[in-house]
Order: structure tokens, then C-alpha cells, then sequence
């Protein structure tokens, strides 16, 4: 990456101004560039770049001070949300945000965990890289059961787009043609193990209506040459992508958007630049551009563009477009039907069901798969719900053999039990709930009345529960997941349900707050994800849902923002924005 | 081309770090032949652990040097040597002292400190010699009879004792010698293989995704 890309004082004004560089910003980036449109992305973090930045890859566990674990002290001081999860170690902690600089409240008697990575690739370095497409049963929802607003966009809308973005970022993923699941253009999809492809034939016996599939994820299981191209190779199965991947093998921004947007010569990025508010025309009803704080010295500065795309993920978005307050706008811009911040919703991952696999004692695997075993919403439609709440959740889990860090509390001392330690113990497999959450007025968030970060910007204060539905489906998953199970000859069937234990926000697919609509009086966008409001102004990450629908939405992250680049630089050549 | 390509990557790994040698790899050969290259064990090369050799002959963080003294031989005994060194060669006392210091709570410290005291208890109860002392059967049979809540042993020694257990395993399997010899160490593996003989590995996998 050279120099030149890196921009701080500025006075050009730019046709497309992208705030925010995770997964949204960098597709938003890469197809402005790609059109000829000169592009700053601005990002609050550091940069982290390709490779060199990678500082934890490759290194074996003993070589971190505390073997991968975090310092108590530390933890206490600057993580205390980020180590809730399951990614945080002392290998990615410098790709997570430090809680002391990135302060929110939450209601009383209620709690979020937000997760935070604010840095140049943002969550993209972090995602877990699973990947699927909404169906039209996921469109149809909220108009079919009544919960939230229609989406304004059915499957057709997005199909051409969701290809057009699997076939840059490289989907591994096996065509099971599923209603409930649309196929993607797919790389070849992951192996399955010995027992993971007889239980498969289990289910489809016991289970015809419950199909389990390869879990379709972002990696190069068979980089083409388009991916050779842009200097990524095949994944190694190391599985340990949040240290980042010097190979390239799962999309990021920076092993897959960024650099096709840098090649273009259209990109300018604005690091350490910390959006304060969008700086709003009255006259012209127009986004001019975006007021910055330094991340590092608290200067300010202003940049400039035609267009203004939100990509600073839901809650970043939300909070900035809060902040940005005007005689038209007084309660956030582009906020004139009141809904901005309302409808925030997560996944809910808050049961499953494990046990023990009798035999297949001379099978083993070889490396370590970056994915796992997906079995889509078997409750796609109103027909299929259960009678005591609606929508569905998928089970994702798979197979493995037991090691030591599982079998380290048996009973045993000495030569035995250490050779007992050394080897592959018994073949263990599991599936654990991924559910939908409802969309809910109620589920707000909002700037708080006093409270400021250390950039002077009013913190967010966050009001978010589970509601009863999500209760009874993780109770329902809990005992479907148990019963599968044991009816496929699992042994020793353990099951939980943990939403009592768990607030929302750890699947860190919050989605929700700024929703698309065709009605401007009930909706921040409109099916293009520009504001009802302000030609000018886009926001295409996942504050723009208007469901969480039961699958990981960031391939609906990349779709929605390549789909509404097209539309806005139409718009641009007709003149109308 | 292929072997004389790898050769000359092993070569360069005895010189550089792994990690740098990722880095550069692309660059090096370029994109397309690195996936060949990387599979299999070329990469498994790791850096030399550095053991403190005197962890016993001076209080630690957290444990007395007595102390000190009593979990080595603790430690030699869970995991004693074999065709692969014992935890106490591998100075897993020095990192269970050092990562309850900076890892865990003053309760859980506690909790170890009073184990490590109640088997030097126990020992010169019903055999008149500190642990130490005893010969390795000995240690080994007192170790035995506290996971039996044998002799004046009870379930909450047994509960504490299974977290230090549990922790100087981690600490065992998370060294080098631990992680790339008593056990099958992937650094790059290469792609997945869903399915493969057991005995083509013959041990558990030392490299894992999550520590």
C-alpha cells in the first residue's frame, strides 16, 4: 500500500465519501473507485495494513507471554466488554477496541455487549466469515407475520448483486439448492468428516424436513484466477483468521476490496478520523460533507463530497447521524419519521445440544477447518412456526475429537494419564442455536443526556432486551437440538440454554436502526438504502435492516451497499443527486 | 523446480521467523506456488522455548520457594517423563506460578497455594517426610489418593487439586516441546482433509485454533 492512498488535510472535494472501512465501506469504496469516481474513505481507527500488520500470525502458542491468555490487569482496565468474545485473545486484542476510549451506558436493568474494531478493515479482519444469502422467506417476514416494516426489497432485487460480490470476495460453499437457503457462486465447499457425513444420513431419514449443509464461508478453498490476482491464495486451514491472513484466503477489505479500489488511482483514505457529524445544507437539502476529530490529537477538520455513503457499521452509523442535528433535523438527520435508532436487534445464540459419538476410533482429520456444519431455519414461513413463538433459528456445529484441553479434568496421574493426554480422545458433535430476533420499537438506542467520549461526541446509551419469543425459541432449539440428537444415536446428550446468562449483542450481528421502508413516515431509507430524506445521503451497512433474519448478514452488508453504488451513480450521471 | 523451491525455503526458516517468512512468502515465489510449498510439515519449524532453569530455587509470585519446590515435583508426577521431558523439566511450575499471577484471581491463587500446602501436609502426616522427599511411587500414590478423597483428602482438595492439574496441563501442552513433540504441531497445515487414518497421526493435534 503506498503513501499517496493516505490523505489528512484536504480541501478537494470528493465525489464519493465513504465513512467507514469494514466490510460495507470497503465494497462502497471498491465500486465507486471502479466507476471512475475520485473516493476518500474515512476511517476513525489506525491503518492496518495487509500482512505487514499481521503481528500475532504464525506465532505458536508459547510464544505469547501468558500462552494467548490476557493479562487480568489489562482486562479489567481496557476489555472488559471486548473479552466477552469469543474471538478476543492475546493474539487479536490489538484489533479490538479499548472500552476505555469507546464508553456507552445501557438502560437500567438492562445490558449490551458492543463489540468494537476501529481500525482501518474495522470487523472485516475479525468476522467469522460465514456467508449466506437472505431468501425471499427472510424478505417476506415482517409482511407475512407482522412484526416490524416490510422489507422494501424482495430476493430478485439483491440476486445479481449477491453474485457480484461472491465471485470478487470467494465463497466456499457445496449448491444444495434449499429454498429456505439460495445458493451462492460458490468455491468448492469444505470436506466433511467421517461421522459428520453419517449423521448427515441420519438426519435425512429422521429429519427429511432439516437438511444440513457445509457451512458456506469466505475462504479461497479454490482461490480462480481473479483472487490470484489480487494476491490472495488458497486457504491452509489454520483456522486462525482473526490474526490476520498474510495469504489472503478470507476476505477482508484489505486482502480483497481495498486493494481493487486502491488500483484503481480513485482512492483516498482518511485514517484516524473520527466522524463527529454529517454537515447538512439546508438550502439545498444536501450532505456537503463530514465534520472530523483526530483520533490522536483532537484537531478538527471537514471533507467534502457529492455523496455521502454511511458504512460505519449500525451502531456507528446510527450514533453519528444522531449527532448531526439542524434546524430540519433536530433529533438526527434524515430522522423526520423518528425511527432512527429504534428496532435494534441481534442474533440470538443461546442453546445447543452436544454428546458423544460411539466408535470411528481410527478416523481422524487434518488441519483445521474454518467453518462448521449448518442446518438452515426449518421455520422459514408462518406454516412452520411453532404455537408458542414466531420465526426460527438455524444449528450450526459439527465433529472433532476430544483433546486434552477437554480431557485435562479427568481423574489420572502419571505416564498413562499423560499418554491418555497425548491422544485424540472420543469423537464428540454438537449444534448450537443461531435465532432470529424480532424486530421491537422498544429496542432503542440513543445519545445520552450528558455523557461524552474523549472526542467530545455524545456516548450512545443502549436499551436493548430479549423478548419472550427469543426466550421460548431458545428453549424450543434447546430441546429440538437435544432430541436430534439423541434420536441419531449421539450418546451422553448435554443441552443448555444460556439467554438469561447472555445480553444481546455477542453475535455482533447488530442490525436494525436506521431500517429501509416504502413508507418514508416509518423508515429511515428507501430500497436503494438513500435516505427518504436527503438525496445525497446512503447508509448501507446493517442499520439498514429491517429484519435480522436467521442468517449472518454481512454478504447482505456487501450486496446492499454494491447494489445502492450503482443506484446513486446513476442517479449522479441523471443529475438528480 | 518444486523441491529445489522448498529446500530453499527451509533453508531461509532456520534464519527467519515464521511469522516474517509468511510475510514474504508471496512475494518471494509468488502467489500461485505457495500453496503447493506449504503443505505438509515445512512450516512446523519453532522457536526455542526458554525454560527458567532456577524457578525452584527462589519464591516465585505467587508460591514460597518451599512452595516452589513441592509443585515441580507436583508437576513431575502428573506428567512425568516419558519419550518426551516431564513438566518439571519444562519449568510448567515457573508458568503456573507466573500465569496465576497475572492470569487469575487472588482466590483461585489462593486456592492453589492452599493445595500445594495440604499434599506437603499430607505427606509428612502419613509419611513422615515432606513431599519431596518421598521417592516417586510415593508422590505418585499420595496424588492418586487425593483424585480418591483417600486418606484425610476431601472433595474440595480434590476440586482445587483438579484445577491445578488442569492448569499445568495447559501449561504442558502450550510449551513448545509440549505443543510440536508430545503432540502433532500444524503450523500451516495446507488445507483441510475431513477424513484421514488415526494412525497416519498417531496423537492428538498440538496445534489448535482456540487456546
Amino acid at each position: 500500500m503506498n503513501q499517496n492512498l493516505y490523505v489528512n488535510e484536504t480541501t478537494e472535494e470528493y465525489d464519493a465519501l465513504v465513512i467507514g472501512s469494514g466490510i460495507s465501506g470497503g465494497w462502497a469504496a471498491k465500486e465507486f473507485c471502479e466507476r471512475g469516481f475520485k473516493t476518500l474513505m474515512v476511517e476513525r481507527g489506525r491503518i492496518v495494513e495487509h500482512q505487514k500488520d499481521y503481528i500475532t500470525e504464525g506465532k505458536g502458542v508459547w510464544e505469547y507471554p501468558n500462552r494467548m491468555k490476557v493479562d487480568n490487569l489489562l482486562v479489567e482496565e481496557q476489555y472488559k466488554v471486548q473479552q466477552l468474545c469469543y474471538a478476543f485473545h492475546d493474539g487479536t486484542k490489538h484489533f479490538f477496541g479499548n472500552d476505555k476510549d469507546y464508553p456507552y451506558s445501557t438502560e437500567k436493568g438492562t445490558d449490551f455487549n458492543w463489540i468494537r474494531a476501529n481500525q482501518l478493515g474495522g470487523k472485516s479482519l475479525l468476522w467469522h466469515r460465514q456467508t449466506y444469502r437472505f431468501s425471499d422467506h427472510d424478505f417476506n417476514a415482517n409482511k407475512l407475520d407482522g412484526h416490524g416494516n416490510d422489507w422494501p426489497i424482495r430476493y430478485k432485487d439483491l440476486a445479481t448483486w449477491y453474485s457480484h460480490v461472491e465471485k470478487h470476495a470467494g465463497i466456499s460453499g457445496n449448491y444444495d439448492n434449499l429454498a429456505q437457503l439460495p445458493n451462492s457462486d460458490f468455491l468448492p465447499p469444505f470436506e466433511w468428516t467421517k461421522p459428520e457425513l453419517d449423521l448427515k444420513t441420519k438426519f435425512a431419514t429422521l429429519f427429511p424436513e432439516r437438511p444440513i449443509v457445509m457451512g458456506r464461508t469466505a475462504h479461497l478453498t479454490k482461490p480462480t484466477k481473479l483472487h490470484v490476482s489480487q494476491g490472495r491464495v488458497q486457504c491452509q486451514a489454520r483456522n486462525e483468521c482473526q490474526k490476520g491472513c498474510s495469504f489472503g484466503a478470507y476476505f477482508s477489505t484489505q486482502s480483497s476490496t481495498l486493494p481493487a479500489a486502491a488500483k484503481t488511482g480513485n482512492l483516498h483514505i482518511a485514517p484516524n478520523s473520527v466522524v463527529h457529524s454529517l454537515i447538512y445544507d439546508e438550502k439545498t437539502n444536501r450532505v456537503k460533507g463530514v465534520r472530523v476529530i483526530d483520533n490522536d490529537n483532537l484537531t478538527t477538520r471537514e471533507y467534502f463530497a457529492k455523496v455521502v455513503f454511511l458504512c460505519a457499521s449500525t451502531l456507528g452509523s446510527t450514533q453519528i447521524m444522531l449527532n448531526s442535528k439542524s434546524k430540519t433535523f433536530p433529533n438526527g438527520i434524515a430522522n423526520s419519521s423518528g425511527v432512527l435508532g429504534h428496532y435494534l436487534m441481534d442474533h440470538v445464540y443461546n442453546a445447543g445440544a452436544s454428546g458423544r459419538l460411539e466408535g470411528y476410533h481410527d478416523e481422524f482429520y487434518s488441519g483445521r477447518r474454518p467453518t462448521s456444519l449448518y442446518m438452515p431455519n426449518f421455520q422459514f414461513e408462518p406454516s412452520k412456526y411453532k404455537h408458542n413463538y414466531q420465526r426460527g433459528y438455524a444449528l450450526a456445529g459439527g465433529a472433532g475429537r476430544s483433546n486434552w484441553q477437554g480431557a485435562r479434568n479427568v481423574d489420572g496421574i502419571g505416564i498413562d494419564f499423560k499418554q491418555q493426554m497425548t491422544q485424540a480422545g472420543d469423537w464428540f458433535f454438537g449444534l448450537h442455536a443461531q435465532g432470529e430476533m424480532l424486530p421491537r420499537f422498544e429496542n432503542q438506542v440513543s445519545l445520552h443526556q450528558s455523557n461524552k467520549d474523549k472526542w467530545g461526541i455524545p456516548q450512545l446509551h443502549i436499551n436493548c432486551q430479549w423478548s419472550d419469543n427469543e426466550r421460548l425459541m431458545m428453549l424450543d432449539a434447546e430441546q429440538t437440538a437435544k432430541d436430534m440428537l439423541e434420536k441419531a444415536g449421539v450418546k451422553d446428550v448435554m443441552s443448555y440454554t444460556s439467554i438469561d446468562d447472555n445480553s444481546p449483542g455477542l453475535a455482533i450481528h447488530e442490525v436494525g436502526t436506521a431500517r429501509m421502508g416504502k413508507d418514508p413516515k416509518t423508515s429511515i431509507l428507501n430500497a436503494y438504502n438513500q435516505t427518504h430524506d436527503i438525496p445525497n445521503l446512503f447508509v448501507t451497512d446493517g442499520s439498514s435492516f429491517c429484519s435480522s433474519a436467521v442468517v449472518n448478514p454481512s454478504l447482505t452488508f456487501m450486496a446492499l451497499t454494491v447494489r445502492a453504488v450503482d443506484y446513486a451513480v446513476k442517479e449522479m450521471k441523471a443529475k438528480r443527486i | 523446480m518444486k523441491s529445489n523451491l522448498s529446500e530453499k525455503i527451509n533453508t531461509k526458516l532456520t534464519q527467519k521467523s515464521k511469522r516474517q517468512f509468511l510475510r514474504n512468502l508471496a512475494g518471494l515465489i509468488g502467489a500461485s506456488a505457495v500453496v503447493q510449498l506449504t503443505s505438509g510439515n515445512a512450516l512446523a519449524e519453532a522457536f526455542s522455548y526458554k525454560a527458567k532453569a532456577d524457578s525452584t530455587k527462589h519464591a516465585g509470585k505467587v508460591f514460597s520457594q518451599y512452595q516452589m519446590e513441592t509443585l515441580a515435583d507436583i508437576c513431575g508426577v502428573v506428567l512425568p517423563k516419558t519419550d518426551t521431558p516431564s513438566a518439571s523439566e519444562l519449568d510448567v511450575h515457573g508458568f503456573i506460578d507466573h500465569q496465576l499471577a497475572v492470569c487469575y484471581d487472588k482466590t483461585k491463587q489462593q486456592q492453589a497455594i492452599d493445595i500445594v500446602d495440604v499434599i506437603d501436609q499430607q505427606s509428612q502426616q502419613h509419611f513422615s517426610k515432606r513431599y519431596t522427599q518421598l521417592p516417586f511411587e510415593q508422590q505418585t500414590q499420595l496424588l492418586v489418593a487425593l483424585e480418591k478423597n483417600k486418606l484425610d483428602f476431601t472433595s474440595i482438595n480434590k476440586r482445587h487439586f483438579k484445577a491445578l492439574k488442569s492448569l499445568l496441563v495447559f501449561g504442558y501442552f502450550t510449551t513448545e516441546v509440549g505443543a510440536t513433540q508430545a503432540l502433532n504441531y500444524q503450523a500451516v497445515p495446507g488445507g483441510f482433509k475431513g477424513s484421514i487414518p488415526y494412525d497416519s497421526v498417531g496423537k492428538s493435534y498440538g496445534s489448535l485454533a482456540y487456546y
